[in-house]
């Protein structure tokens, strides 16, 4: 898979890639049906992690930020909890959904993973990189855990596509 | 189940989709991203399935309005009998997207998302114009 940046040169951007993507399929090992990666490529590969715990979802999104003087590693703990106010087969009126306050979320679940201003240059041991996503990635999923879902978002929902009886 | 399934992307990507008549899952990315809602809309797609941006989102400080920087265009619309259920996992609601640095919710998510672990033919199907901001 190739990745690409608009300030980070291809194949440092290639190379995080891969070293994310290894430490995520770590995590699959370690927690075999526990958690679930999503990948998402929208130029720049994003990845969440969720671990659900009854109705709620915890959750570690990795990403990589950059601008023109440089980029770092980015993971976000968050969660939320989902009420369905009305659900049938043909209709859903609306979710209920509970999450952290955006300031929970900053200042508790922001954890920025820098390897030095040189990085960029001086590329670290990849295996350093692997190992600190692993770890970063568990530690924000129990943050993500222990953040209060102060919040509530009324998400009005649209009703899956359907022919018959139309 | 439903009887359509839904995949959201920008005109480059469905130009490139069309042109080889295929949607095919990318590789590590995992399979192909579909939903069973149908938005006119690209900011409520978007919105929904907290389709991530690319790079920080213009706009967010100044304007209620939050502008995509990766575009959510167009929408082709699958018929189920087209997909093998065998392959189609129901992935849960989206979860909400959030400012990494503010931790501020950009998107709400709360649509349902499927993820379809294999190819589809597309070329002979309809590709709807999303409306946008």
């Amino acid at each position: 898979m190739e990745y690409y940046d608009r300030y980070l040169p291809a194949h440092i951007v290639n190379r995080i890639g891969q070293a994310i993507a290894h430490a995520l399929e770590r995590m699959e090992k370690r927690y075999p049906g526990e958690v679930e990666i999503h990948r998402w490529l929208h130029g720049l590969p994003v990845w969440v992690v969720t671990r659900k715990q009854g109705d709620r979802v915890n959750m570690a999104r990795v990403e990589l930020v950059s601008g023109p003087l440089g980029g770092e590693i980015r993971v976000l703990a968050d969660a939320y909890e989902d009420k369905v106010a009305y659900e049938d087969d043909k209709a859903v009126v609306h979710i209920e959904r509970m999450t952290p306050s955006a300031e929970d979320v900053s200042s508790k679940g922001n954890f920025p993973l820098s390897f030095g201003t040189e990085w960029l240059y001086k590329l670290p041991p990849w295996e350093v990189v692997e190992s600190s996503v692993f770890d970063t990635l568990e530690k924000a999923l129990d943050v993500a855990a222990q953040l209060p879902l102060t919040e509530q978002h009324v998400i009005e929902y649209a009703t899956p596509f359907r022919t018959e009886g139309a | 189940m439903a009887d359509y399934f839904f995949h959201y992307t920008s005109r480059v990507v469905a130009q490139m989709v069309l042109a080889d008549g295929w949607l095919r899952p990318a590789g590590d990315s995992g399979g192909l991203w579909l939903s069973d809602e149908l938005f006119t809309s690209a900011w409520e797609a978007a919105d929904r399935l907290a389709i991530p941006p690319a790079g920080p989102p213009l706009g967010i400080q100044q304007t209620v309005t939050v502008h995509l920087t990766k575009p959510v265009e167009v929408v082709c619309c699958i018929p189920a009998v087209r997909l093998n259920t065998a392959l189609l996992r129901f992935r849960g609601r989206a979860g909400p997207w959030r400012d990494v640095v503010s931790g501020r919710i950009i998107y709400s998510g709360g649509g349902r998302q499927y993820e379809y672990l294999g190819p589809v033919f597309v070329g002979d199907l309809a590709w709807v114009q999303l409306v946008t901001p």
